[in-house]
């Protein structure tokens, strides 16, 4: 903990911070103080305001109400440039990287060394100064495709990018959404690292456990106001989780938490006998009617592998997949569906939405096979219908089925694709990272969808990094390691810790 | 902001239809301009002449919308001409007909398989098939025109009812076809689909190659009887009488906001579009505007069109 003193003024304040888009009002009054060398959180539910408040500070909303002081001195916020020019820098939580450039080129990008000629050993020497100032950074191969990195490398580089630009203030939205266990360890030693160096950093994180290890302050917005504020000694995690969300889920949640064992009728829907497919080996899985069985492993364990595997987007090269006890071969996500079998997968954006198309479209894509689109005419009426029961049900924002599906905030677009397998009626639903970059609150209402379908009787297979997350929604754990299942365990054997030592290897339980 | 503005809902309903409002704007403009232009018969030989381009660009709306375009659909069209006047020489217009459909079906296929199944870029696949069908049909003919008999369908190709031609009904009779295939129908949804996103729509079991398979057929569907409306019109097969469609057809559908990329395309537009560059083209001629400026008005045009779509695009994300 750094010690804040006075006399210093605060390396960035905001006050009274107000916007409004046409007639809504989506930040009232805000204000935020970061010394230098702070580690500041801001949290809340998805739609409470976070990333309208930083976008203000990126100088993307140049039409707000407020001033914003940068070590004392009045900054105009006006446009990116500004933004940067005072010393802000942004890392968005989609990375905005060119990938088919290279890293020191992705680096200097837009401020390349010299004057009209563009050279690649200046670029890669400005990039290599850049990154030379800092350890953790400077292993980063300056040579290669951006494509050709991992999503913890990339994010390094965004950092770089950011630094090459002399920045004083880093605001960093769910820089840990998407890396594995030790990849986010190495994100927090780099903050610290930058903070050091009298960098104020703007922390936004939906995993609360990791704002409580790596940030000195917080403020918690709701509603766009502030409901709660002050060094992180003051918020426990169950103070931190009330202030954003509503009672009601908060308290669902606790409760799940703590549940006994349930019993499940032993009706086995799926069964994965030996499986062998691309990095899994030998995989024996049975998920039963109405259990809901949680995939857990480090990043690279082969838990995606095997969510893919089960509706067929990966080949089998060995084993047996039986569906209702009988001996079954399913040669595509097509003939999965066919079966009602569905997944949620992982890569929301690429994988799961389709931008371009309405809310709607994306709600009934698997719908369509399952009985929405009798002799392939769809049944306008009763799809209507469905479209607006799960928009009321799931609580979607904005509430407009019309509305292009990449228009909506993320935890929305996974509520889009949880309805959508939902209409389709499954007997199993095999769900990758469920919850991924969504607030508490979105995360809650999943949890609660899942259950209900488990208590339907539907089968439910849950791949998450997320302990805490499989410990409240899961009847039975099983781990994974290097492509294979290391153990089976009902929740009431297990805690986080010796969970952590089985995705690890550290030892087995007894 | 002017967010409140946009939202009412008579601005929005034009701005959704904007190209309605070009069209009227233009026949109006051009009405006053031109007392030719205003005359009926010119206004009704407008929509007989933009008919048979309008029913190709129905096709090419279905394959851009599947992420895809279609190269071919001159020289195919050309070929099936020159095929239903020989077969209708030889044995009959029945038979000329369905050979004609035939063949524009099969190449439709052949272009998806290449595209969907092979993964080529479809510029090179119909592109290359556009070269090859008219390679073919050049060596069958000699290059010379093929002289059919088609009294029934030149009755059709030049007449009308209430002063519309046959031919415009056949567009908005296709036109209408083609949006409740796209809008309500499970293969035209997953059109969309695997056109914005085609792995996340694999992944929902959607059957990905076989849809832009069959949007490539439905393409070559609207090519066959563009083809055969055409040799309708002259009881003559050319080999060269479509070498114009595969641009226009496209620049049709870019114009009415089809986005090259996929996933994106409304029907309504495409007519609104046929019609207006039907409008405009007719309009210069009347006014005597020299048919060497012709291509350029169309160019700026297109290129209006396209940077008219895209502001709009990023003003309605800009918040």
């Amino acid at each position: 903990m750094p010690e804040l003193r006075d006399p210093v003024p605060p390396r960035v304040q905001m006050i009274g911070i107000s916007q409004t888009f046409g007639t809504t009002t989506v930040l009232h009054d805000v204000g935020l103080s970061i010394a230098p060398s702070e580690i500041h959180a801001l949290v809340g539910q998805n739609g409470a305001g976070k990333s309208t408040l930083m976008k203000i500070l990126g100088g993307i909303y140049p039409e707000h109400q407020g001033t914003v002081r940068i070590d004392g001195h009045e900054a105009t916020l006006s446009s990116p440039r500004d933004a940067l020019r005072e010393g802000i820098g942004l890392i968005h939580q989609e990375l905005s990287l060119v990938p088919s450039l290279t890293v020191a080129e992705n680096i200097m990008l837009g401020i390349e060394p010299g004057r009209a000629l563009y050279g690649k050993k200046t670029t890669r020497d400005a990039a290599h100064a850049v990154v030379s100032q800092v350890p953790m950074l400077a292993s980063l191969p300056l040579s290669s495709l951006v494509s050709e990195l991992s999503t913890g490398l990339q994010q390094r580089v965004e950092i770089a990018k950011v630094l090459s630009r002399d920045v004083k203030v880093l605001v960093m939205d769910e820089p840990t959404a998407r890396l594995s266990g030790p990849e986010r360890a190495d994100l927090r030693d780099l903050m610290v690292e930058l903070a050091r160096s009298g960098m104020a950093i703007v922390y936004i994180s939906h995993f609360l456990e990791e704002i409580f290890q790596s940030c000195h302050s917080a403020t918690v917005l709701r509603n766009g106001r502030v409901v709660d504020s002050g060094p992180i000694e003051k918020f426990t995690l169950g103070s931190m989780t009330r202030a954003m969300l509503n009672e009601e889920l908060a308290a669902e949640e606790a409760a799940a938490t703590s549940r006994d064992d349930r019993r499940i009728a032993m009706k086995p829907v799926i069964e994965l006998v030996g499986v062998t497919s691309a990095r899994v080996s030998d995989i024996d899985l049975v998920v039963s009617e109405g259990e809901i069985v949680g995939l857990a492993g480090l990043v690279g364990s082969g838990r995606s592998r095997v969510a893919r595997t089960i509706v067929g987007a990966e080949r089998l090269t060995a084993g047996q997949l039986l569906v209702d006890g009988k001996p079954v071969s399913i040669h595509g996500p097509r003939a999965a569906l066919a079966r009602g079998i569905v997944l949620v997968p992982e890569a929301r954006k690429t994988e799961g939405i389709i931008g371009s198309a309405t809310a709607a479209k994306n709600m009934i894509l698997m719908a369509l096979d399952r009985g929405l689109a009798p002799r392939g005419v769809i049944d306008r009426k009763r799809s209507v219908a469905a479209i607006a029961d799960k928009f009321s049900g799931l609580q979607i924002r904005p509430a407009d089925p019309a509305l292009e599906a990449q228009r909506f905030s993320g935890g929305n677009q996974q509520k889009l694709l949880l309805a959508r397998v939902l209409l389709a009626r499954p007997r199993m639903i095999v769900a990758d990272q469920p919850t991924a970059g969504v607030d508490v609150g979105t995360k809650a209402q999943i949890h609660r969808l899942l259950r209900a379908a488990g208590a339907d009787g539907t089968a439910i297979l849950v791949a998450s990094d997320d302990l805490d997350e499989l410990i409240a929604l899961c009847d039975r754990i099983v781990v994974m390691k290097d492509g294979r299942v290391v153990g089976s365990h009902l929740r009431s054997e297990l805690t986080r810790q010796n969970l952590i030592d089985l995705m690890s290897g550290a030892e087995a339980i007894h | 902001m002017n967010a409140s503005v946009a939202q009412h809902p008579v601005l929005r309903l034009l701005a959704r239809n904007n190209l309605w409002v070009a069209l009227l704007v233009a026949v109006i403009g051009l009405s006053i301009a031109s007392a030719t232009f205003r005359n009926p018969a010119n206004l009704q030989n407008i929509l007989a002449q933009n008919g048979i381009i309008g029913i190709v660009a129905m096709g090419m709306l279905v394959m851009m919308i599947s992420g895809g375009f279609d190269l071919s659909v001159g020289a195919v069209g050309g070929a099936v001409a020159v095929l239903a006047a020989f077969i209708s020489r030889e044995v009959g217009l029945p038979a000329a007909l369905l050979a004609g459909v035939l063949l524009a079906t099969v190449t439709g296929l052949i272009n998806g398989l290449i595209i969907a199944r092979l993964r080529i870029n479809s510029f090179i696949a119909t592109f290359a098939l556009a070269s090859i069908v008219t390679g073919i049909m050049f060596v069958i003919t000699q290059g010379k025109s093929v002289v059919g008999k088609s009294a029934e369908l030149q009755a059709f190709a030049y007449g009308s009812v209430f002063g519309v031609s046959y031919l415009f009904l056949a567009f908005m009779m296709f036109a209408i076809l083609t949006h409740l295939v796209l809008t309500r129908t499970k293969w035209g949804h997953w059109i969309f689909s695997a056109g914005a996103n085609e792995h996340a729509s694999y992944l929902s079991g959607v059957p990905v190659v076989p849809v832009k398979i069959a949007a490539f057929v439905f393409g070559g569907i609207a090519t066959a009887l563009g083809g055969l409306l055409m040799f309708g019109q002259s009881a003559i097969g050319q080999p060269t009488g479509a070498e114009a469609w595969p641009l226009n057809a496209i620049a049709i559908c870019v114009i009415g906001g089809t986005a090259l990329s996929g996933g994106v395309g409304r029907v309504s537009n495409v007519i609104a579009a046929t019609i207006l560059l039907g409008v405009i083209g007719n309009g210069m001629n009347q006014l005597g505007v020299s048919p060497y400026w012709q291509p350029a008005v169309v160019g700026a045009i297109i290129l209006a069109a396209v940077i008219a779509d895209r502001a709009g695009r990023s003003r309605d994300s800009d918040h």
